[in-house]
């Protein structure tokens, strides 16, 4: 699991970005650059090209999570030139709001979760190696 | 006195002492060219080093209460060497990264307070490197500051992408006008980081101990039910230690599997 969710993770890179003296175009692009392996950096990447090739319309209907929506939304409002730092700030503190609990809806799921494998494998595993030896020599010894 | 007990060892064990040494020496010579660093060296010398010997000494003990007999305990013999290496070459690495990160952010409490009194970048990055508890870590911030001037030596320093990304940052700020500003973004960045990382990892920990017990458990049943019964019931405790394992592969991948939602 990653430590950051994708969304804050990207708000708080492009917003260290601008801070540091970066157009909002370049932050993205730098941002994008920086996480290849994020699936939300390569969302925002096509995005990007969907601007350029004037179909973002039809790419925004395809993307589900709303807060995502909200980001790509600002960063959009920040490419037509619209000042969004103190925006970025707002959608930050909401985001660490949400991230925090969805965090702490998953780690009450996961003792749950962690039953499933030692139930299904590890369990069976300690049965078969304390009672089959047990139950063949019983077999062995009915059939004689 | 490491040297005492190998010879110990090796006259306890006739035989398979050769196995142990071979072992010491692969597992060295893999360490030593890996980590020819000496700052690394010496973050192994007092954590790792009596944690590595007591491992080889179990390991060497397990290894000679299997019959030398069956050929797949025969072949796995002849690479649980390498195998032994290269996991406690990765899990050192990652322990040494998580440190570093650790490191960084009470190294760069220290470094905008050097900043704000008025000392340079680089004089400060020193400063603050030097205020570091251990001498590893010294080293290893000052190794850092050479890397940020010549980029060829970020190939000896393993860097995590998050602590490439912390240098790339540091980078900026040394060329910036605003450099405090940049550090102070920087470091709201780390802590916020921090925070959630804290979170996971407790999650993470609960699981990892859970398998660690299980494993440490299902081992011990297993060397005795081995020894009990020997090759008779091959086929049944490899079944239970193909279970086992798949089981144990499943725990451990839980913590990547899970997805945020946002």
């Amino acid at each position: 699991m990653d430590y950051l969710a994708p969304p804050l993770n990207a708000v708080l890179q492009i917003q260290l970005k601008i801070k540091s003296g970066l157009s909002v175009r370049s932050a993205i692009q730098s941002y994008v650059k920086d996480f290849p392996d994020c699936s939300f950096a390569t969302q925002i990447n096509l995005w990007l090209f969907y601007l350029e090739t004037g179909k973002s319309e039809r790419f925004m209907a395809f993307t589900k999570k709303s807060y995502r929506k909200i980001l790509i939304d600002i960063l959009h409002r920040g490419l037509k030139g619209e000042p969004i730092l103190c925006i970025l700030q707002e959608f930050e503190t909401e985001l660490k709001r949400v991230a925090l609990q969805d965090l702490e809806q998953q780690i009450q799921k996961l003792p749950f979760f962690s039953l499933i494998p030692i139930f299904l494998f590890q369990v069976p595993a300690f049965f078969l190696l304390l009672l089959a030896p047990l139950l063949r020599e019983l077999q062995e010894h009915l059939y004689f | 006195m490491t040297l005492i007990l190998h010879v110990t060892i090796f006259i306890m064990l006739n035989w398979k002492s050769l196995l142990l040494f071979c072992h010491i020496l692969i597992c060295l010579k893999f360490l030593r060219t890996f980590f020819h660093n000496s700052w690394f060296l010496n973050f192994l010398s007092p954590m790792v080093w009596k944690i590595w010997f007591f491992c080889n000494f179990l390991l060497v003990f397990l290894i000679s209460q299997i019959p030398i007999s069956f050929l797949f305990f025969k072949i796995l013999l002849l690479y649980t060497p390498l195998i032994f290496s290269f996991f406690l070459q990765s899990t050192l690495i990652f322990i040494w990264q998580q440190q570093c990160y650790i490191q960084f952010e009470f190294f760069l409490n220290t470094l905008i307070a050097q900043i704000k009194i008025g000392i340079g970048f680089r004089p400060a990055f020193k400063i603050a490197a030097y205020t570091l508890p251990q001498r590893h870590f010294q080293n290893y911030f000052i190794e850092i500051l050479d890397a940020m001037t010549f980029s060829n030596t970020h190939r000896t320093l393993f860097l995590s992408p998050s602590l490439q990304q912390m240098i790339e940052e540091l980078k900026r700020a040394d060329s910036s006008s605003q450099c405090l500003d940049h550090l102070k973004n920087l470091r709201h960045h780390i802590h916020t980081r921090s925070i959630f990382r804290k979170k996971v990892q407790s999650a993470l920990l609960q699981i990892h101990i859970q398998s660690f017990v299980l494993l440490i458990l299902y081992s011990g049943l297993f060397i005795f039910i081995f020894n009990k019964t020997g090759l008779k019931y091959i086929k049944v405790l490899l079944l239970s230690l193909f279970l086992f394992g798949t089981g144990l592969m499943i725990l451990s991948q839980l913590g990547k599997k899970i997805k945020w939602t946002i």
